[in-house]
């Protein structure tokens, strides 16, 4: 009887390890631009959404691994009279910031109980690509480059009815890099505050 | 038969594509970028820091706005006297004094006034996988699927520059930098008394922007 249970009993450990190691997860995101980035942007963005998929170890240690992908639009509006060194310009501006994180992420879980909230540790690292719009009338600038760059963040994982919710609070620090639309490198900072729904397969 | 499971992630499945496919729809790379005619216009004005306004006098102004190039179809001289009018006002207001020789004495700066415009398309390819936009419609033969489908739309633009600059500028031999220049760019597709009015708003933010504009005689 052993014989027949115990490889039995591994089988379906590991089937159910299996149907929990993935996780994907739908976001809407909420930053907030601060350091150098406020000097172009100050308004909050509410227009932003990411991606994730996370693995975690088949033995079910606190570990899990992953990409995320995003995408969050700053935009911010202003008239008025701005000063050059040796004039000034007056006109309707629109300035946009279009964000596109690329990351290889990483998570510590305080849990392991799949169906228990839990709280998370971790972050991500690799690439931001950073699209920078400045319109004046119906002139526009545009410069767009890659960046290095990197986003800890902390989050809480919790039970839905035929999901999971997630929310974090993530920062993105995006290095200097390229010429910006003033023709100077440019590194980007800005908080997000993002919330949505996590499937595991 | 779908079991709960299959169930299950058909719809977590469905939420996902309508999440996403929302996201798509709602955010956009430059939302809101669209300009009404009025917040078209931008003014510019540059001043050579070298010059002493305070100490500059009399002016001479010229008696019409070049078109630039001279036949541009996309102008006409409705407005210039008005436009000529107001530079003259406004400079007076400033204290300087308008001269109607260039010698004897010779002013202390010409007026010269600069038109140009021109007219911007643009095309709106809603399949850009057939490869021909809207050029293509009826598409070409079979196998290119869908037909291009397209729109067109198209706008004028149109700048007018007033500069001040130094007599010596008829000096040909000698590259001279003006004095102070007020530029004005801005949609065109407006009633004449829409233009006229924001050609007046535009030249008196000129001057507004130029305080240092000033003549101390």
């Amino acid at each position: 009887m052993k014989k027949v249970l115990i490889p039995i009993l591994i089988l379906l450990a590991a089937q159910t390890a299996a149907a929990q190691t993935n996780l994907f997860t739908l976001q809407y995101n909420v930053s907030v631009p601060v350091s150098d980035m406020s000097d172009y942007i100050t308004a909050a963005s509410f227009r932003g959404v990411s991606a994730d998929w996370r693995w975690f170890n088949i033995r079910k240690t606190h570990l899990a691994a992953g990409f995320s992908l995003g995408w969050q639009v700053f935009d911010q509006s202003a008239t008025g009279t701005f000063q050059l060194d040796n004039g000034a310009v007056t006109g309707a501006q629109k300035r946009y910031l279009n964000a596109f994180p690329m990351l290889i992420t990483g998570y510590y879980y305080l849990s392991t109980a799949w169906r228990d909230p839990k709280i998370y540790v971790g972050g991500g690292i690799g690439a931001y690509y950073m699209l920078q719009n400045f319109d004046l009338g119906v002139n526009r600038i545009e410069a767009s480059n890659w960046h290095f760059g990197a986003a800890p963040e902390v989050g809480l994982q919790f039970p839905m009815r035929n999901s999971q919710g997630i929310v974090n609070v993530k920062y993105n620090w995006v290095n200097e890099s390229g010429e910006g639309i003033a023709g100077q490198e440019r590194g980007y900072a800005y908080w997000g505050l993002n919330a949505g729904f996590a499937w595991d397969f | 038969m779908k079991t709960p499971e299959h169930r299950r992630l058909l719809s977590s499945a469905a939420v996902i594509v309508l999440l996403a496919a929302g996201t798509v729809v709602w955010n956009a790379c430059t939302p809101g970028s669209g300009v009404s005619v009025q917040e078209s216009d931008v003014i510019v004005t540059i001043f050579n820091e070298n010059t002493n306004f305070g100490a500059l006098n009399t002016y001479i102004l010229v008696d019409s706005i070049v078109h630039v190039p001279e036949d541009n179809s996309n102008l006409d001289r409705t407005h210039d006297k008005e436009i000529m009018r107001l530079v003259d006002s406004l400079l007076t207001r400033r204290g300087y004094t308008k001269t109607d020789t260039i010698q004897t004495p010779i002013p202390d700066f010409y007026v010269l006034f600069y038109a140009t415009a021109q007219q911007n398309w643009f095309l709106l390819n809603a399949w850009p996988g057939s490869g021909w936009g809207w050029w293509g419609w009826p598409c070409c033969g079979g196998g290119w699927g869908w037909p291009g489908v397209g729109a067109t739309y198209g706008f004028t633009t149109g700048t007018l520059a007033v500069t001040l600059i130094s007599p010596a500028v008829a000096d040909t031999t000698s590259t001279t930098i003006p004095y102070w220049t007020g530029a004005m760019n801005g949609v065109m597709d407006d009633t004449p008394q829409g233009v006229e009015a924001r050609l007046e708003r535009g030249i008196n933010q000129m001057f507004e922007q130029s305080p240092y504009l000033q003549s101390t005689p």
